[in-house]
C-alpha cells in the first residue's frame, strides 16, 4: 500500500510562518522511513497530516491514491506521549480498537495477548496501564497498533521520554511486531531509531530533504 | 461493545464515577426535600382551605329553590354535596323558657355540607341537631333530650358548624324530606371542576325568581392564597430544569477533562455517535441508581423529621420532578456529546 502526500502545506495560524511549505512525500509498502529534523521542524505535524488527525492547509494525502479523508483502519498509531486509557489494563488499551471497529471483546483477547506476548509483556496483560512504566507503556500502544494489522504504522517520536536502554527495548518490540508487508513512518529525532529504517528523511524550514 | 467499554471506564475510574453519583444524588435529594416541604404546606393549607368551606357556594332566593333540585345536585361530578335549608322561625327550649333560638329546616344532604370528613352523627329520629355554641348556652350533650314549647321533645345530636355555618352555631335543626321549596342550597364544589360547578348551579337555578343569587361562602380575599395555584407557580416546579442543566453543564466539562481519551478513542476508530451512545451509556449505568438512592435518603430523612405521614401525591410530585431532570440529563448527554466541538485530534491528544 503506497502513501503519498502532494504539496503540502500547513500554517497553525492564517497569519503565521509555514509549518510545512509544499512537502512532496512518498512511501513505498512495506519500507520504513524516519523523518527527522530539530524540535518545532514540523515532524509531528505532518505525520498527523499523513494519518488524518489534522488537516493540512494545502494539499493531499493519499493511500493508494484514495485521499485520506478521515481517520480509517489503515493506520496503526504509536503516540509520543504514551496516549494509552491510564486506568484500564494493558489487555482493555490492546483490543480498544479492535472493539471500536465491532469486534466482540471475547474472540479479540487472543490475538490482543499474543500481541502483549511479542511486545514482552505477557506478565502484564491484566496491570492497569497507570501503573506501568513509560516503556513497558509504550509497548502496550505498540501492540495496540499493530492490533487491527494496520498496513501503515505511524510513530510520532515513540522513545522521545524514554532512556537509551529502555528505547532498545520498545524499538526492538517495535521491529519484532512488525509484519514485512506494513509499512512503517515514524517521526523522530534519534538517531538511533533512524538508522534502523530503510530511509531517512529530514524536516527542514518546511521542506522534505532526503 | 460500547456498554461494556462504558462500564469498564466506570469502573477503572471509581473515584469520578462515585462524585459523580454522588452529585446526582445530592442534586435529587435536595429537590425531593424541597418539594415534600413544599408541598406539606401547601396540603396542610389544602385541607384547612376545604375544611372553612373554600369551595362552598350558596345559592339563595327565600323559598324560591326547590329542594329536591338541590339535593339531585350531587349526580354531578362538579358536585361533592349539597343540601338546602329554610328558615322555621324561633323556638323556646323549656330550659329557658324566656329565651328564643332559631329552628332551621335542614334536607339530608345538608349535613355532609356542613360536616366535612368528620364522622356524620346520624341524625337522631325525631330529634335535633344543634351547633356547639346553642349546644353549649343549653348545657346540651351528643343524646340529650329536650323539649320545647312550639315542638315535640327529642334528642340531639351536636356539631360543630364554625366552619362551614356559623351563622347556624346558636340554631336548633330538624330534618325535612328533600321536597318543596327552601330558602337556600348548600353546595360543595369539586375541587377539580370548581368553574363548571358554579356553571351547573346557574343552569341549575335559573328560575329561582329575580332575587335569587349565587355567592361563594368564603369571600375571595378570605384567604391569603389559592392552594392549587399556589402549587402550579411553586418556584421549584421547574428545578428539573435547572438539575438537568447542572448535569449537562458538569458532562460537559468532564468531556473536557476527557478530551484526550476521547480523542484517543476517535484515532482507534470510533465514531462520535459511538461516544455519544458510550457517555450515555455511562450516565444510564450510574445516573438512575443514584436518582434512586437521593429520592429514598431525602424521603426517608424528611419522614423521620416530620410527624404527617407522606402521601402519594407528595411523593409523586418529587419524583416527577427530579425523574423529568433525570430524563432530560439522559437525552442531553448524548446529543452534548454529539455538539462536543473538537478540535485538532492531534492536539488534544496532546492534553494529558
Amino acid at each position: 500500500m503506497s502513501l503519498t502526500a502532494h504539496s503540502v502545506r500547513h500554517r497553525y495560524s492564517p497569519a503565521g510562518p509555514p509549518v510545512l511549505d509544499g512537502v512532496d512525500f512518498e512511501v513505498e509498502t512495506g519500507s520504513s522511513v524516519a523523518l527527522t529534523g530539530p524540535s518545532g521542524s514540523g515532524k509531528s505535524t505532518f505525520l498527523a497530516i499523513l494519518g488524518g488527525l489534522t488537516q493540512p492547509t494545502h494539499g493531499e494525502v493519499m493511500v493508494d491514491g484514495q485521499p485520506v479523508v478521515r481517520l480509517s483502519s489503515t493506520f496503526g498509531w504509536v503516540f509520543q506521549a504514551n496516549n494509552a486509557l491510564g486506568r484500564r489494563t494493558a489487555l482493555d488499551n490492546v483490543t480498544l480498537p479492535l472493539l471500536a471497529r465491532g469486534a466482540e471483546r471475547r474472540s479479540v483477547e487472543p490475538e490482543a495477548c499474543h500481541l502483549l506476548e511479542l511486545v514482552g509483556l505477557g506478565t502484564r496483560i491484566e496491570a492497569v496501564a497507570r501503573s506501568l512504566s513509560g516503556g513497558e507503556l509504550q509497548r502496550v500502544c505498540i501492540a495496540r497498533a499493530m492490533a487491527t494489522q494496520p498496513s501503515v504504522v505511524l510513530a510520532d517520536e515513540p522513545t522521545g521520554q524514554l532512556d537509551a536502554t529502555t528505547s532498545g527495548l520498545v524499538l526492538d518490540a517495535l521491529w519484532a511486531a512488525l509484519p514485512g508487508s506494513t509499512t512503517l513512518v515514524v517521526a523522530t529525532h534519534d538517531q538511533t531509531v533512524a538508522s534502523r529504517c530503510d530511509r531517512v528523511v529530514q524536516i527542514s524550514d518546511g521542506k522534505l530533504v532526503e | 461493545m460500547l456498554a461494556s467499554e462504558a462500564w469498564r471506564n466506570l469502573v477503572g475510574a471509581p473515584t469520578r464515577t462515585v462524585l459523580i453519583m454522588s452529585l446526582v444524588a445530592v442534586l435529587t435529594g435536595t429537590i425531593t426535600w424541597v418539594e415534600l416541604t413544599a408541598t406539606s404546606s401547601l396540603i396542610d393549607f389544602q385541607r384547612s382551605y376545604d375544611l372553612r368551606g373554600g369551595y362552598l357556594t350558596l345559592a339563595y332566593s327565600q323559598g324560591r329553590i326547590d329542594a329536591a333540585r338541590c339535593e339531585r345536585l350531587t349526580r354531578n361530578t362538579a358536585i361533592e354535596a349539597a343540601g338546602g335549608f329554610r328558615s322555621a322561625g324561633t323556638i323556646t327550649p323549656s330550659p329557658l323558657p324566656a329565651s328564643l333560638y332559631s329552628l332551621t329546616e335542614i334536607t339530608p344532604g345538608l349535613i355532609a355540607v356542613d360536616v366535612p370528613e368528620s364522622v356524620v352523627p346520624t341524625f337522631p329520629t325525631g330529634g335535633y341537631l344543634v351547633g356547639g355554641s346553642g349546644a353549649k348556652s343549653l348545657g346540651l350533650s351528643n343524646q340529650s333530650y329536650i323539649s320545647f314549647a312550639q315542638l315535640p321533645p327529642g334528642p340531639v345530636a351536636v356539631v360543630d358548624l364554625t366552619n362551614r355555618a356559623e351563622e347556624r352555631e346558636g340554631s336548633f335543626m330538624s330534618l325535612i324530606a328533600p321536597q318543596g321549596m327552601v330558602d337556600g342550597c348548600m353546595v360543595e364544589l369539586t375541587r377539580s371542576a370548581y368553574p363548571a360547578g358554579l356553571d351547573l348551579l346557574s343552569a341549575t337555578f335559573a328560575d329561582a325568581g329575580p332575587d335569587a343569587s349565587i355567592n361563594v361562602y368564603r369571600r375571595p380575599d378570605e384567604f391569603t392564597f389559592d392552594p392549587v395555584a399556589a402549587l402550579a407557580d411553586r418556584p421549584q416546579a421547574r428545578a428539573w430544569i435547572a438539575m438537568a442543566g447542572l448535569l449537562a453543564l458538569i458532562n460537559w466539562l468532564i468531556l473536557w477533562f476527557r478530551r484526550s481519551d476521547l480523542a484517543l478513542y476517535t484515532t482507534l476508530g470510533s465514531s462520535r455517535t459511538d461516544l455519544a451512545f458510550m457517555m450515555a451509556a455511562e450516565t444510564i449505568l450510574t445516573a438512575p441508581l443514584a436518582w434512586i438512592v437521593g429520592a429514598l435518603w431525602s424521603t426517608a430523612i424528611f419522614q423521620a423529621s416530620h410527624p404527617e405521614p407522606l402521601i402519594g401525591d407528595q411523593l409523586a410530585i418529587a419524583a416527577r420532578n427530579t425523574g423529568s431532570g433525570l430524563l432530560l440529563t439522559l437525552a442531553l448527554i448524548p446529543i452534548g456529546t454529539l455538539l462536543y466541538r473538537r478540535t485538532d485530534l492531534a492536539t488534544q491528544l496532546k492534553d494529558r
